[in-house]
């Protein structure tokens, strides 16, 4: 199956910009892999099983986009990190905290904590998307709760 | 609140601020462009040999794959690629030290959104420098044969070092950022010195090399006479 381009940004857009974000942590190269992974997919043949399918593939290539950008010097790091943060309205004061501890965590810690929290990815999923084990997937899902335990106390529950 | 709605709440102000319009029309300029861009570099490559590796690759315009022995965290192992035409991508599958098939996207693309030829994305595989962060908080680097830990090499955030692979050198300056993690690193031939001023404090300077690619000596010599100490970039 295919959802029409135009449907499918509607729908993922936001995703794919905080999927993005979270690997770059800057604003305008998170722009640029929502528009890059949305061209790819308008220019894929490829056919999907379901709209979970694209939901995950779209998720794929976004986070190999940004890496891709994160490790190349095509960076634009227009506004600091800091100074972006100061632009976002927060509910509460301790949501801006917990989005400003995850943002300290490192990125292979960040990224998996991002897909399992906010995706609602399984640990298998994770590992599908990321190419990489399941085991791996939950020691960095271990160490980035640990790390978020550490930093923000009785905010963060504990998990096993 | 579970850490889920706590998240959930949290990375919701993340919005997109894209106002692009996928219109039909917009997008089949785009694609057209991109469909042409390949075709140029899938013709421009019909049979080549790659120089070094003594390996031959054919394309044609139904996808290419590729193996090729490179360096993989400093082991010289086979790799294979493989290019989606339909999607612009490169799959790297290979098999890691543990004797397990890692399979990885190593796509690549121009600025302007173009995917790499396949000979681009081995020269730049063959030549490309990693710096990971292992759990136990070393930082590695990675250039061909060379494996090398760099965790006590930072002053102020960034380290500098000069590396010189099976098949080639790097002049490599790895950052920090606030938290320890690395930010970002570079790598190019020209190098750069490391001295002291009278101060006591550190400069990286980025110099030019005389013709048999040494510092030439007059350059050492004005440093020498206003630092002092003139200590060059280590291996």
């Amino acid at each position: 199956m295919r959802i029409p381009v135009q449907e499918l940004v509607e729908m993922y857009k936001d995703n794919i910009y905080a999927a993005a974000f979270n690997i770059c942590k800057s604003a305008a190269d998170a722009e640029d892999v929502v528009q890059d992974t949305f061209l790819q997919y308008y220019m894929t043949k490829k056919e999907f099983d379901d709209e979970k399918h694209i939901r995950y593939w779209i998720l794929r290539v976004a986070i190999n986009k940004a890496k891709n950008i994160q490790s190349s010097f095509r960076r634009k790091n227009e506004m600091s990190l800091e100074d972006y943060v100061e632009t976002l309205t927060f509910e509460t004061p301790e949501s801006r905290e917990l989005f400003e501890e995850v943002m300290k965590l490192p990125e292979k810690y960040r990224v998996v904590i991002h897909l399992f929290y906010y995706e609602d990815y399984s640990v298998k999923e994770i590992a599908k998307i990321l190419r990489t084990t399941e085991s791996s997937v939950k020691v960095r899902l271990s160490r980035g709760r640990a790390k978020l335990k550490d930093a923000l106390k009785e905010e963060w529950e504990d998990e096993q | 609140m579970s850490n889920k709605e706590n998240y959930k709440k949290a990375f919701s102000v993340l919005k997109s601020s894209s106002d692009f319009t996928l219109e039909e029309n917009r997008m089949e300029k785009m694609k057209r462009e991109k469909i042409n861009k390949n075709l140029l570099a899938a013709a421009a490559v019909l049979f080549v040999v790659v120089a070094g590796s003594g390996t031959a690759y054919a394309a044609n315009l139904g996808g290419i794959r590729e193996s090729v022995k490179l360096w993989v965290r400093g082991n010289k192992i086979d790799v294979s690629y493989e290019f989606n035409e339909g999607e612009g991508t490169y799959l790297k599958t290979y098999v890691d030290e543990n004797g397990e098939e890692v399979q990885e996207d190593a796509s690549m693309w121009h600025g302007d959104n173009s995917p790499v030829t396949m000979e681009e994305l081995i020269e730049e595989e063959h030549d490309r420098v990693v710096v990971e962060k292992t759990d136990d908080g070393k930082c590695i680097l990675y250039f061909q044969n060379k494996v090398i830990d760099i965790t006590d090499k930072f002053t102020d955030g960034k380290c500098f070092i000069h590396v010189v692979g099976e098949e080639g050198e790097k002049y490599i300056e790895v950052k920090l950022d606030e938290n320890g993690e690395i930010d970002a690193y570079t790598d190019g031939p020209k190098p750069f010195v490391d001295y002291v001023d009278k101060k006591g404090a550190h400069h990286y300077e980025h110099v030019e090399l005389d013709e048999n690619g040494n510092l030439s000596e007059s350059t050492k010599e004005a440093y020498k006479r206003c630092f002092h100490k003139f200590i060059e970039a280590e291996e």
